[in-house]
């Protein structure tokens, strides 16, 4: 009973929150809580004096609060946005997250408008810096977003901000953009010894890497050296093209993802933490394997110890266009979830201007 | 038009303008004031490595130090006036700020402290210098603010990761501040254009923000005013003020005024009296049977010979700059005042004023901002308010105005009984003295000044002097006679202001004239001063014109602005209220249907005639606009009409025929015509009355009739006129 009240009050709570919270919020400035002091104490010293001079000023410095209120919003309206999220990203490595901005008013332009991606249970590092965008005009920017750990990333909205005209304060709010992003694990390559995989058929390590016959060309996948571009099918379609090899004797690898942390490690808050850094390690190496596979030419069968909450513990991935992706994602999706590093989404934050 | 530049522009001149507020205060020396405007123009050149120079800007630091500690030590060990050292080390600051401008937070520290200063400014002086510098503010500010925060999103966003683009780049700020894109004429224009809004937001805050005034600590700014020196005596051996000071003192705005009023008008505005005269000065005496009483008040009415009656006496309109002492000049036949209150702490304080024994009105004040109030003329004459005081102390007052100094020179006795011999009256003798002196020469210099008798030597050997010469020896001359006289210091006349609609009253408006008692009358004014001592100086040409224009701005600054009180806030509020009632009656008026035996309002009523003025106003502007552009287009001018010849020649005819009068000393007063005047002269049976007459109606006939008036006729007119103005007085 009493959890169906809290749920009740908490519905109603978020309602009333949804209707009432304006579409624009405020926050001084450094400089505006300057300004908005001195015209306090303009203000006092009018009232207290008499001094009708001193209203005069108090009347300008408010007129500029005013009318900055106005011109704020005047820069926010009659602008969309879109965002486009990089095709693949993987964790740990910087990856570039463009930001359009389209300008629909007639005339005005729009001036130092700041936007900022808004993630789930995520930090932002950086933010996109329109100093102009002019009126019926279409601005890019991008930033690089270093996404900390594997799997899914939910972008929720789009802050944008301004402070123009006189940096007085900042007036922003939030567009509602729900996008995910899958965050492949990082692909790590080892050496023969510190292999996770069981292989059928043929030992896959770095040193027996080689090129066999052409098979057939399929899309360039991360890590592909660029020797095996097809630069004629690459011209005619549009996009960059590899050479897929066949090698004799490697049809087949099976890799085994030691995906679960010990019982023992459950309880401890520091063995589990080392625990799942293991656990992480043995996915980014068994990324690194199965991707090694696939571009030799082999089959890949994934086999994790602990199943995803959605699906099962098993992968098949033949050689093709989009198996490295298949394998990336079944990797990225694997319980445990990772631990976010300890400042991972702390970093400071930094700006970059429209491309 | 690049970024930097525009951006370096508008902050200098938010600097400039910061300065020149607190410049005009007048706190300031000259000394400290050069210093602060070379400061400011080396500052603008100083540009490039220079500002990015270390040592440059320890030298600057260093020097700040340095300055603060003699400003300190200048306020402590050497007397110099604490708010002098403030004001000028705060210029210092913005010097070097000026010359030290490297980023955008230093420009936004300049433009902080020019606000800072502009507000310093508000109780250093408060003048129409003033006005103007926040009228500058009300423009600059918007650029200066704009560009300063673009300036420093620049910085903050290109240099946080100069890395950050795409290509990989390094994103060059400075290249961005030398950009012609990001400022076009649409940001400066539009930027301009926020003056008008910042304008009128201003104004309706200034409006309505109540007037309550807690009076913890009361500043009122100073006016931007002269402290007039009102005379506590009067010396013959030098000038009490000078003819040709322009410092304008009061301004009187009759009620009624017409259309083109005439440009000088003679009024007397009472001052000051004197009753003793030691040979040489004129002097009061004080605290002469309980000198000064307060004058009796009815909320913001004053009585001075009864309670003013509003609805029926004649309202004028006095603005007074500070006097020192504070006298309250009076016109003539004035009955009373009113002075509205000033809200201090939320209560109205009331002007206290007080008069004198000899009718002098006084108002205590040590605000020195001056005194605005109504004068109520009755349109009979009153008597002044001294008399009905007279009648208690006939003896004191029989002694104090009959004084004379013990060494006056019999010859001055026979004088006085020689010239009234025929009079039997008082004021028959007093018009006998009046006339006989008034054909003197009326002049500036000090010809009898110098002399150990200035009084004698005026009346025995140069016959010629200022008001004061004039008035001393009527006075002294009716004394001798017994009779009470007393000498009045005050105004004479003013010129119109057609800016502002106002007679300006000026320093060297000052007069000096005579107060006979006689029993019936009580006191009577005579002005034995020939006219042309009387008439104000009047000047013309362009100078004179924007002198004119800047005083009607100061006048309505300070009536609008400096003045403004809940007094006033009140006003507008009745007058609105009065506005929505009428409004309200008009409505009541507007069409209704009967419905169920009951009025009921079909919503509320267009108000057509109020569309039609604005629809008919907006096209008679579209109209006068597109003339504009033609007349633009064209190049052409809008010109009157040029006057004709012969309206040329005759208006050359009386411009000679007042110069002859002013140098027969009969000079023409501004409100009779040529014709009257001569008239006058005629009746008074002067040498030149015959001349004057001649030559003003032969002007009438040329300037109004159908005479024509050749140029060898008017250069022979002019040249009777020359010689008659020459030949010597009868």
């Amino acid at each position: 009973m009493r959890r169906l009240s809290s749920a009740v009050l908490d519905a109603v709570r978020r309602v009333v929150w949804a209707v009432l919270r304006p579409p624009r919020r405020l926050r001084f400035t450094r400089d505006g809580k300057v300004f908005i002091g001195i015209t306090f104490g303009v203000g006092f010293a009018a009232v207290n004096t008499g001094n009708n001079l001193l209203y005069l000023v108090l009347g300008l410095m408010l007129s500029l609060v005013i009318l900055s209120g106005v011109l704020s919003e005047i820069a926010l309206q009659g602008l969309e946005f879109r965002r486009r999220l990089p095709r693949r990203a993987y964790a740990g490595a910087p990856a570039l997250v463009e930001i359009e901005v389209y300008n629909r008013k007639k005339y005005a332009p729009s001036y130092s408008i700041e936007v900022e991606d808004r993630l789930e249970n995520r930090r932002t590092d950086k933010r996109c810096y329109f100093l102009k965008v002019a009126a019926g005009a279409r601005q890019t920017a991008a930033y690089r977003r270093v996404a900390p750990v594997r799997g899914p990333e939910t972008y929720l909205a789009l802050r944008v901000a301004t402070r123009f005209p006189f940096g007085l304060f900042e007036k922003w709010r939030e567009i509602d953009m729900r996008e995910v992003q899958l965050v492949y694990p990082s692909p790590l390559r080892t050496g023969a010894e510190r292999t996770p995989v069981v292989v059928f058929g043929e030992q896959v390590t770095r040193e027996e890497r080689g090129y066999g016959e052409v098979d057939g060309v399929r899309e360039l996948a991360d890590g592909d050296p660029v020797r095996d571009i097809h630069w004629a099918k690459t011209a005619a379609m549009g996009k960059l093209v590899a050479r897929e090899r066949r090698r004799e004797g490697a049809r087949a690898v099976r890799i085994e993802v030691a995906n679960r942390v010990a019982e023992s490690a459950a309880e401890d808050g520091s063995l589990r933490r080392v625990a799942l850094l293991r656990v992480e390690e043995e996915i980014r190496r068994a990324a690194g394997a199965a991707l090694d596979a696939l571009k030799r030419g082999a089959s890949v069968q994934l086999v994790a110890q602990v199943a995803p909450f959605e699906g099962t513990g098993l992968l098949q991935a033949r050689p093709s266009s989009g198996a490295a992706d298949r394998v990336l994602a079944f990797l990225a999706k694997l319980p445990p979830e990772p631990l976010l590093p300890d400042d991972g989404e702390t970093a400071g934050r930094q700006r970059v201007k429209p491309a | 038009m690049k970024f930097s530049q525009v951006h370096k522009f508008s902050v200098f001149t938010l600097a400039v303008l910061g300065l020149v507020a607190l410049g005009a205060g007048g706190e300031m020396p000259v000394i400290s004031l050069a210093l602060t405007a070379v400061g400011v123009a080396v500052s603008w050149f100083v540009e490039g490595d220079l500002l990015q120079s270390e040592r440059y800007a320890r030298t600057w630091n260093i020097a700040l130090v340095l300055a603060l500690a003699a400003q300190v030590t200048r306020a402590l060990f050497f007397g110099a006036e604490a708010l002098l050292t403030v004001v000028e080390f705060a210029a210092l600051l913005q010097v070097n700020r000026l010359a030290s401008r490297r980023t955008a937070r230093d420009y936004q520290q300049i433009t902080l402290l020019a606000i800072l200063q502009l507000i310093a400014a508000t109780v250093l002086g408060g003048g129409l210098s003033y006005a103007l510098c926040f009228v500058g503010f009300v423009i600059a500010t918007p650029w200066a603010m704009t560009l300063g925060h673009l300036r420093h999103e620049i910085e903050g966003n290109y240099l946080a990761d100069a890395r950050a683009g795409r290509a990989g780049v390094p994103i060059d700020v400075a290249r961005i501040l030398r950009s012609r894109r990001v400022v076009g004429a649409g940001l400066l224009a539009g930027s301009s254009v926020l003056a008008v809004p910042i304008f009128l937001l201003t104004a309706v805050i200034f409006v309505l923000f109540p007037r309550i005034g807690l009076g913890i600590l009361t500043v009122r700014s100073r006016a931007d005013t002269v402290m007039a020196g009102f005379g506590t005596s009067v010396d013959l051996s030098g000038h009490g003020t000078i003819r040709t000071d322009q410092t304008i003192v009061l301004r009187v705005q009759p009620p009624n005024l017409p259309t083109n009023p005439p440009f000088v008008r003679t009024f007397r505005l009472r001052g000051t009296t004197f009753d003793t005269y030691n040979g040489r000065a004129w002097s009061r005496r004080p605290n002469v049977g309980g000198d000064h009483q307060r004058i009796e008040r009815d909320g913001t009415l004053y009585a001075l010979t009864r309670m003013p009656d509003p609805d029926r006496d004649l309202a004028v309109r006095i603005v007074l700059d500070p006097l020192d002492p504070p006298v309250v000049p009076v016109l003539e036949g004035a009955v009373g005042f009113r002075i509205d209150a000033r809200f201090e702490g939320g209560f109205p304080h009331y002007a206290d004023l007080s008069i004198d024994h000899d009718d002098g009105v006084r108002y205590s004040s040590n605000d020195g901002i001056g005194l605005v109030y109504t004068v109520f003329m009755s349109g009979t004459p009153a008597r002044p308010a001294g008399h009905r005081r007279l009648d208690e102390r006939r003896d004191a007052f029989t002694n104090r105005y009959v004084q004379l100094p013990s060494d006056l020179s019999p010859r001055v006795r026979d004088l006085a009984h020689q010239v009234t011999a025929a009079e039997t009256t008082t004021l028959g003798r007093a018009h006998a003295v009046e006339h006989f002196l008034s054909r003197w020469r009326y002049t500036l210099q000090l010809e009898s000044g110098g002399a150990a008798r200035p009084l004698e030597d005026f009346l025995f050997r140069t016959h010629a002097g200022h008001c004061e010469y004039f008035s001393t020896a009527m006075a002294v001359m009716l004394r001798t006679l017994g009779i009470p006289t007393r000498n009045v210091t005050g105004f004479l006349g003013g010129t119109f202001n057609r800016y502002g609609r106002f007679y300006a009253v000026r320093q060297g408006d000052a007069h000096s004239w005579v107060e006979v008692w006689d029993a019936t009358e009580g006191w009577v004014t005579f002005d034995p001063t020939p006219p042309a001592g009387e008439m104000p100086v009047v000047r013309t040409g362009l100078v004179a014109e924007i002198d004119a224009v800047v005083e009607a701005m100061r006048m309505r600054w300070r009536h609008y602005v400096v003045d403004f009180d809940l007094g006033m806030q009140a006003q507008i509020a009745r007058k609105l209220w009065r506005f929505i009632e009428q409004r309200r009656r008009h409505d009541t008026l507007s069409p209704r249907v009967l419905e169920r035996g009951r009025a009921v309002r079909l919503g509320p009523a267009v108000p057509w005639k109020g569309v039609a003025g604005v629809a008919l106003g907006a096209l008679t502007l579209g109209a006068l606009a597109w003339q504009l552009r033609g007349w633009r287009r064209s190049g052409g001018g809008l010109r009157g009409a040029p006057p004709s010849m012969a309206v040329k020649a005759a208006q050359e005819l009386a411009r000679a025929l007042d110069a002859a009068l002013v140098a027969r000393g009969i000079a023409r007063p501004a409100n009779r015509t040529p014709l009257a005047w001569a008239q006058e002269l005629t009746l008074r049976q002067d040498a030149f009355a015959a001349m004057a007459m001649r030559v003003s109606e032969r002007y009438t006939a040329a300037r109004f009739g159908d005479e024509t008036l050749t140029r060898e006729q008017l250069d022979a007119l002019k040249a009777e006129l020359k010689s008659a103005a020459q030949a010597p007085s009868a």
